[in-house]
């Protein structure tokens, strides 16, 4: 939340301005995954949603050319982007970049529960994902002085959580809008900054992912192959699920897909890419990732690392009574070298972070998954 | 003459439930090396999936992630990534992982290239109950067979959590699932570097 807040704080105005004077940066808004099992209203929070970017000063891909498009090529799956749908969305569509949204949770029992994770994603030949964030919240986030800041209307809810990721995505292309050979460019922050390796003596910048003490992996293995200074192209694949959370292998994979976004020195692979690479070479992982897969995996240009894992346990909980859950180990796989480059193991409950009267108490499995991630993310690359 | 027997057989009824609540602390552990072995060759090793035998549908594999995990941490031995692992079991026709003939461990370290390969057994994960109180409770143990001949060369088990004695008098409801586990795996690969 205090990521998303200081997202939040970057400026709306600002923002505007930036966009306005750059011109346009069109965004083809595909319709929402659900991951969360369950019915929600998706047609209202993509309207929302766009409704918010547009008020941003975001130039959209309309509906109808849109629909058109997705009639033309055939697109069934929205939760990803493969190379040659990418590629026609430049070429076809004349749009720069891709938001593709999953829904997590959308629950109106009171307190209501809202959880949705955004990523854009560049279009042309290799897609790469430019930015994604998360919003996840709960109505009793901040029950304040006798409950008074206690969130009854699920709308007021959607809408606080809509406007954070629109105003996260308004920060980020105002920061960093590039473009480069007529494809969404990454915004890559320069190789400066205070830290300087002692090693190797090169210059890198350092992000602070954030997140308390208390959600770091109980366990972790880091190989020296990983380097903070060094450029690295990640491909995440979805973890193995052994919770009983439908669709939880895939939401922790979309928390590290968002986490190393974050980070300056990584470029993260569309995972629609490496499903259609998957789906074409006919791999299945059921016991995890072989040496065999990464071989297969890394026909894709420079993926340097492939992550992937296991969830154990993701659970939220109905109501006001309970506490979320989530357990999962990661793993990362060097493609040079062929080895586990990284190991660790997190296991959570939401009020591990709590020091008195519930301050520090996440109410929502995606926010702790988040926390989680986050910090795990953060000590694989960190110095 | 009656008052001495009296305070005899009080004390052996004072002494035999004392025995039986420390008994039911359950901090048991074993473990054997083969004095033969140079274990300072094994650099890689493989982790076979476990054999499950408690109610919990993936104990078995909570426990082996948590092992590799914890074992590649102590930088000592690197371990195959599971993945590996299980494409070596299919490609080398092993029809029970969890209990590998040293034949097809030989043919399945040629594939993976491993010095040895660990096997184990989670016979308990879960709750126990005594009266009010609840605790949680791991029991482990492991095998390390020795690639090229099929040997086994370090065997060990471990029981952590269970309700102890403070449990009892004082209540509480034991230790979390996670950290129970850790600390069964920690005293196995503790056993294993000794």
């Amino acid at each position: 939340m205090i990521l998303l807040g200081s997202c939040a704080s970057s400026g709306l105005s600002g923002a505007v301005k930036s966009l306005d004077a750059k011109g346009k940066y069109r965004i083809a808004v595909l319709p929402i995954e659900n991951l969360s099992g369950a019915p929600a209203p998706f047609k209202d929070l993509r309207l929302s949603i766009m409704q918010k970017m547009k008020q941003r000063g975001m130039t959209l891909l309309g509906e109808e050319a849109l629909d058109r498009f997705m009639e033309k090529n055939r697109i069934r799956y929205i939760g990803g982007l493969d190379g040659p749908t990418a590629d026609a969305f430049r070429k076809e569509a004349d749009t720069d970049a891709v938001l593709i949204s999953s829904l997590e949770r959308y629950d109106e029992t009171f307190p209501a529960k809202i959880s949705l994770i955004c990523r854009l994603v560049s279009t042309g030949e290799h897609p790469v994902v430019l930015w994604a964030d998360r919003a996840g919240l709960s109505g009793n986030d901040s029950p304040g002085l006798l409950g008074l800041g206690i969130i009854e209307d699920p709308l007021v809810l959607t809408d606080k959580a809509l406007t954070l990721l629109a105003d996260s995505l308004a920060g980020y292309l105002s920061a960093g809008e590039k473009k480069g050979d007529g494809v969404a460019a990454r915004r890559q922050p320069p190789l400066e900054g205070p830290y300087r390796s002692p090693v190797t003596g090169y210059r890198y910048q350092r992000v602070e992912v954030g997140g308390r003490s208390s959600f770091r992996p109980r366990i972790e293995y880091r190989s020296l192959v990983i380097r903070p200074d060094k450029r690295y192209r990640v491909a995440v694949l979805p973890f193995q699920n052994l919770s009983v959370r439908k669709n939880a292998g895939e939401i922790v994979a979309l928390e590290f897909i968002g986490q190393l976004s974050k980070l300056g020195n990584v470029s993260v692979v569309e995972p629609g890419v490496i499903r259609e690479e998957m789906l074409s070479k006919r791999i299945i992982m059921s016991g995890g990732v072989s040496l065999a897969d990464v071989d297969l995996l890394s026909d894709y240009p420079e993926v340097d690392l492939i992550v992937s894992g296991t969830v154990f346990d993701y659970q939220d909980y109905i109501g006001f009574g309970g506490k979320p859950k989530v357990d999962f180990s990661a793993q990362v796989i060097d493609r040079k070298s062929k080895q586990l480059v990284w190991a660790s193991e997190s296991q959570n409950e939401g009020d591990d972070g709590v020091l008195f009267f519930d301050l520090g108490r996440l109410n929502t499995a995606n926010a702790m998954a988040s926390e989680m991630v986050g910090i795990t993310v953060g000590q694989m690359m960190s110095e | 003459m009656a008052n001495i027997k009296k305070i005899a057989a009080n004390s052996v009824i004072a002494f035999s439930v004392l025995f039986s609540l420390l008994a039911c602390g359950g901090k048991a552990s074993t473990y054997w090396h083969d004095p033969e072995m140079d274990f300072g060759s094994v650099k890689t090793v493989a982790v076979m999936p476990f054999v499950n035998a408690t109610r919990d549908q993936f104990a078995a594999e909570r426990v082996r992630a948590a092992f590799i995990n914890r074992l590649l941490a102590t930088g000592g031995i690197y371990v195959m990534p599971k993945g590996e692992v299980a494409r070596g079991i299919s490609r080398a026709g092993i029809t029970d992982p969890t209990a590998p003939s040293p034949e097809e461990i030989q043919k399945f370290a040629g594939i993976v290239k491993v010095d040895a390969v660990i096997t184990g057994t989670v016979s308990e994960y879960g709750e126990v109950r005594s009266g009010t109180s609840a605790a949680n409770v791991v029991s482990v143990s492991m095998q390390m067979i020795e690639a090229q001949t099929g040997r086994v060369v370090w065997s060990a088990s471990s029981t952590k959590g269970g309700i102890d004695v403070s449990d009892r008098l004082f209540g509480g409801g034991g230790q979390p699932m996670a950290d129970v586990t850790g600390k069964a795996v920690d005293d196995i690969i503790d056993k294993l570097f000794k």
